[in-house]
């Protein structure tokens, strides 16, 4: 290999497979893939979960555990990754390669400040005194924009909020000036804002040092904004490559295409094609059918023909108090939803807004304030609601593993409400209803007898559903039921909601952090602000120019948005809320 | 699991001893006795501290004793009343930590203080006091097991309750309606019974240790009843004359406590199955 | 925060030590027969009897009772033994220094072996060393000190002294030489405890991603371990070690009876078997307190190593 092309190149992969050895069973996690990555390039690694993108990012370091197998070529600078020895390892881990994770909060030790923890790896890969290695630690968190880089140092990570640890785990990667670093999924789990905050110090640093980096990620849009490249992975195999632009603004292959249609869309509704119904069903095949066009729906009502309020929250206030302090979740939140609409609850973690909808359903009990329903007072704890109440007052969660009883079979989870409301006298009676509830979340009369951990994330999702379709409410409650799926996942879940929104005059009260999403489904909007409303009204209001400033701040904050129209304005710093 | 991962599987090999070597023992020590018509109480004046023979197999003690007969005679009262002890011990605990774990607020508060303060003794000093205040004997020793069993009990509970009563499935089974009973006794026991199990496991084995210590210490179950704690007793003045009366109730204890060990160790992991799948980065 | 935790640790283990007396007045309270029967024997007659109660004030109510007794050991007065004639508080004192030691000497030998060959086992994981390790616990889980010891006198009659206690001012090798056994027989199966407890906790730090970042980070092996790892797992190991000190407690009552060795544990069996009533009192009150000290310090010892509870949010 010639010169130019050692120092040019710092990642090649060539033909690469990696193979998980169960005992029984044999995965194959990435199937012959082949991608080059040059000094101070940033290449967007994209994927749904299980298409093996992490896998690559573990297998650049050597550590798939023993139970990884690496096949084909993988290439650091021109030196062969897979002879290594342990000890070559450790000079190159860390010092040479660098890796960011997802989660911070367990990527760090809980035993140890933050700032000892970059300092360690200065003392031992660059022989620093531990004085020294204390000052550069400094600058680095300096250089992270922490504030007050001399006090964060001897934070532990428990007293950090979630952003400030990504951008301290960020500091001690930068800290040992790796020449590569692998970004796994850096931002997932982060506030919107907080997200751009920190994809402008990823592109910051990038451009300081030079530095190339692989950047796993399912969201397309974060990839959009921060990737020269991109590589479109599909169960193991590279489906796509090129400019990062490109292949986001004309994706050529079919899954690539579905992908991007499945983002929700700032600016306009539109309908989702299933991406992969078989997939979902069990199938591995890829769809080769090509797309249809994207079928834009006609803008939501903003003005519904004035009903009553089915739902009327009045200036509530619920306070946790632990021993000498107390936060405010929420106070004078008031807003109304009406029969047949979908209401969005927009805001960020720490708003409030999970909060409002515990004590809607009264899982938490409000301290002050009330909640009418149908223009009955609403007792507070749920077991004080009579079962006529309980009934048309449904919820569907965020965490699919969480929300459904994991000892029970679908079945038996559908037929309880059916028997607790008298919808069936007896057990056979409730089994046919039930096995009708499945078919109206578009799932097979099979799945009544499954586990929930034979299901998919997006089929659990369907079953809590129909749990809540169950004893025919008025209204239902989606707490961030769309954000751990799958953008393939969510965009049919939303358009099951939207179907049913359609057909029973179903009301939702949506909450969400995730606008794309609320331009897909909801008729008006209420945004959150540390427990207050900042602003109310239709769906249109959010991107007219007298919204509230931080309606702006998050919309500008929203990434992926040079895929479709021209950016907003708004400056998202000043409402980092998690800081 | 194929059958083959199965039986090489050590844990599972664990299962199978233990529970086997459990079904062995209560079988041999409550079925040989009236079947073999074995008295640990007849005397025999011939064999007076008689070393193992093929009359007394585990040889006599200092009345002429077989300490066979009375190592399984024995057997069948500490097993009886330790799993007695447990069942209620560790039943009334994890009643009362269900409740506390899911009402919460001031009465989670104050039953889980009151068991702090019962739990500040330690175990055979509260034991003691039982014996003491109460009497010895078989109705004794199982107050003093329960009252040391529950609170423990009730903590573990309350903490296996506190990890499940926040998942989500919990608070939908309350939105679709289920009453309170139902939510505790439908949607949480069926997760935490394994964790139930492996705690009453591990007190069955710590019930025949306290049983035979307060049998040690003479406090216990009184003679001339055969107790395995007692015979130990009574073998340590004889220890280096005929150390054979010490292997059939030593060799009983270590062997039903191992054991139950087994099969405890085995339910721990069963549960704890992150535990198995857990890859050291080391 | 520290400060806040600290100061509701100390009122709660008063509070507890409280409770703690009540609960041991009460039980004696339920004897059958009071000191006034113990000292005059069971032959005397009925006036003798009732005129000594009241000169001991055994006929006031119960609560009365109590709180002169309370008030009495806040002075260092534990009353008189019927039974032996001597006042309790310096005999309790000279038992309870002799206890101590041995517990312990039996605890740091715990913690230390202990730690050590759980983390040995978890590093060696489903490997011969680990197996072996988890099987010798397994069956030293499984012996109580009774047997323990009876097997250890067995086995080192004549060669170790088995009995009695002699004192380091007589030559620390036969101090010694008196405890060996007596620290063995308790070490074993606390030993077992601790070692699977270590482990386990070990096994959890070394899967846990703060450990990958550590690797990947290139920090070496050593440093990994001792430092990312067990400084983690050590929490859990301390908390099981503080629960121990209750169960050593009880171990040391049995083994000072296996080995005839004068402590405090001998001096509650005799009180119990003596029926000695303000003897009962103070030793098991000595012991719920020692008890109670032991895990007020092993709850400070937690909260000094985990900066989650040392320092604020």
């Amino acid at each position: 290999m010639s010169e130019a092309a050692t120092t040019e190149t710092v990642l090649s992969v060539d033909g690469l497979g990696i193979t998980y050895d169960l005992g029984a069973l044999k995965i194959k996690a990435v199937q012959d893939l082949s991608l080059s990555l040059r000094a101070g390039e940033i290449l967007g690694l994209v994927g749904e979960s299980g298409s093996g993108k992490s896998s690559l990012g573990y297998a650049v370091l050597g550590h798939l555990g023993s139970a990884g197998k690496v096949s084909g070529g993988l290439r650091f600078r021109g030196e062969d990754l897979l002879s290594l020895s342990a000890a070559q390892w450790s000079r190159l881990r860390g010092r040479r390669i660098g890796m960011v994770y997802q989660e911070p909060q367990t990527a760090l030790n809980p035993a140890y400040s933050v700032g000892e923890q970059i300092a360690e790896g200065l003392r031992h890969h660059f022989g620093l005194s531990r004085a020294a290695a204390r000052e550069r630690a400094v600058d680095w968190l300096r250089q992270v924009h922490l504030p007050e880089p001399e006090r964060i140092y001897e934070r532990y990570p428990h007293q950090l909020s979630g952003g400030q640890l990504q951008r301290a785990v960020i500091a001690m990667a930068f800290a040992l000036e790796p020449e590569l670093l692998i970004m796994d999924e850096p931002t997932t789990g982060l506030d919107v804002t907080t997200q751009a905050v920190i994809l402008d110090l990823v592109r910051d640093l990038r451009a300081k040092t030079g530095v190339a980096m692989l950047y796993v990620s399912h969201d397309l849009g974060v990839v959009a904004d921060i990737c020269d490249r991109v590589l479109v992975m599909y169960r193991g195999r590279m489906v796509e490559e090129g400019e990062a632009a490109e292949v986001l603004r004309q994706p050529r292959e079919p899954y690539t295409q579905r992908l991007v249609a499945a983002i929700p869309d700032l600016y306009r509704r539109h309908s989702f094609e299933p991406i992969r119904p078989e997939a979902e069903a069990g199938g591995a095949e890829i769809l080769v059918e090509p797309p249809s066009e994207r079928r834009y729906l006609p803008p939501a009502a903003t003005e519904r023909p004035a009903s009553a309020p089915i739902l009327d929250i009045r200036e509530l206030q619920r306070v946790y108090r632990t021993r000498g302090s107390a936060t405010v979740a929420c106070k004078d939140v008031s807003f109304d939803v009406r029969r047949g609409e979908c209401v969005a609850l927009i805001g960020e973690s720490g708003s409030g807004k999970s909060t409002v909808a515990k004590c809607v359903l009264g899982l938490e009990k409000p301290d002050g304030g009330a909640v009418l329903f149908d223009g009955t007072p609403c007792p507070k704890g749920v077991h004080d609601r009579p079962l006529s109440l309980r009934r048309r007052l449904q919820i569907v969660f965020q965490n699919p593993d969480g929300s459904l009883n994991g000892r029970r079979t679908v079945g038996e989870t559908l037929c309880r409400p059916l028997l607790i409301h008298g919808r069936a006298r007896s057990a056979a009676e409730a089994g046919v209803l039930a096995r009708e509830l499945l078919a109206s979340v578009d799932l097979p009369h099979a799945f009544f007898e499954r586990y929930p951990h034979e299901l998919s994330g997006g089929q659990k999702q369907r079953v809590a559903i129909a749990r809540a379709l169950a004893t025919e409410p008025d209204l239902i409650v989606c707490d961030e039921a769309v954000s751990a799926l799958d953008v393939s996942v969510q965009g049919t879940i939303l358009d099951l909601c939207r179907r049913l929104q359609a057909e029973r005059g179903l009301a939702f009260l949506f909450i969400t952090h995730d606008l794309g999403v609320v331009r897909q489904i909801a008729d008006r909007a209420v945004v959150m602000l540390k427990g207050e409303i900042c602003h109310a009204g239709g769906v249109e209001s959010l991107f007219e120019d007298d919204a509230h400033p931080y309606v702006k701040a998050l919309l500008a904050a929203v990434p992926g948005k040079t895929l479709d129209a021209p950016p907003q304005g708004g400056t998202t710093a000043q409402f980092v809320l998690s800081e | 699991m194929t059958k083959r991962s199965f039986l090489l599987h050590g844990t599972d090999l664990g299962l199978l001893i233990g529970g086997g070597l459990i079904i062995l023992l209560a079988a041999t020590v409550f079925l040989a006795p009236s079947v073999l018509g074995i008295d640990g109480e007849a005397m025999s004046i011939d064999a007076i501290l008689s070393p193992p023979t093929a009359d007394h197999w585990l040889g006599t003690d200092q009345l002429g004793r077989d300490i066979l007969a009375r190592t399984l005679i024995g057997g069948r009262s500490t097993l009886t009343l330790a799993a007695t002890a447990t069942l209620l011990g560790v039943g009334l605990g994890a009643l009362i930590g269900m409740l506390a774990g899911y009402k919460g607020g001031l009465l989670d508060e104050l039953l889980m203080r009151l068991g702090d303060a019962v739990m500040a003794l330690p175990s055979l000093i509260l034991a003691m006091l039982v014996m003491v205040a109460v009497g010895s004997g078989p109705a004794a020793i199982l107050m003093a097991i329960i009252l040391i069993f529950a609170p423990r009990a009730a903590r573990i509970t309350r903490s296996v309750v506190l990890n499940v009563v926040n998942l989500e499935f919990v608070s939908a089974a309350s939105v679709i309606g289920e009453s309170q009973a139902s939510v505790i006794f439908r949607e949480i026991l069926p997760n935490i019974w394994p964790n139930l199990l492996v705690e009453a496991c591990l007190r069955f084995s710590y019930a025949i240790l306290i049983i035979s210590a307060l049998g040690y210490l003479g406090i216990g179950l009184q003679p001339p009843t055969p107790d395995w704690g007692l015979m130990i007793s009574e073998a340590a003045s004889y220890v280096t004359a005929a150390p054979w009366m010490l292997f059939g109730p030593a060799g009983a204890i270590v062997l039903s406590v191992v054991s139950v060990n087994l099969v405890g160790d085995f339910l721990q992991e069963w549960i704890g199955l992150r535990m198995r799948r857990a890859v050291s980065h080391v | 925060m520290f400060l806040h935790m600290a100061a509701t640790r100390i009122l709660w283990a008063l509070a507890t030590l409280v409770f703690t007396s009540v609960l041991v007045f009460a039980a004696t309270q339920l004897m059958p027969g009071n000191v006034a029967h113990l000292i005059l024997g069971q032959f005397a007659s009925e006036e003798a009897i009732s005129a000594l109660q009241t000169k001991l004030g055994l006929d006031r109510p119960a609560i009365a009772q109590f709180f002169s007794w309370a008030g009495g050991i806040l002075q260092g007065d534990f009353g008189e033994s019927p039974r032996m004639n001597l006042p309790i508080g310096p005999i309790l004192l000279e038992r309870l220094k002799l206890s101590l030691t041995l517990a312990a000497m039996s605890l740091v030998l715990v913690f230390v072996i202990g730690v050590g060959l759980g983390t040995l086992a978890a590093l060696k994981r489903g490997r011969p060393t680990d197996r072996l390790l988890s099987s010798l616990s397994l069956i030293g889980i499984s012996m109580p000190e009774f047997v323990t010891g009876s097997v250890l006198i067995l086995v080192f009659a004549g060669i170790l002294p088995v009995s009695g206690y002699a004192s380091p001012s007589d030559g620390i090798g036969r101090w010694l030489a008196h405890m060996i056994l007596p620290v063995l027989s308790l070490t074993f199966i606390m030993l077992a405890h601790v070692m699977r407890t270590a482990r386990v906790s070990m096994i959890e730090a070394l899967s846990a991603p703060y450990v990958r970042t550590a690797v990947l980070k290139g920090m070496p092996r050593r440093t990994v371990v001792f430092k990312h790892a067990l400084r983690n797992a050590l929490l859990p190991t301390l908390t099981v070690l503080g629960i121990n000190v209750g169960y050593l407690i009880g171990g040391v009552v049995v083994v000072e009876l296996v080995f005839s060795y004068p402590g405090l544990g001998r001096l509650t069996i005799f009180a119990v078997q003596n029926r000695d009533i303000p003897l009962i009192q103070a030793c098991t009150l000595t012991m719920a307190a020692v008890y109670i000290t032991a895990s007020f310090l092993t709850d400070m010892a937690y909260l000094i190593l985990n900066p989650r509870l040392r320092t604020a949010r």
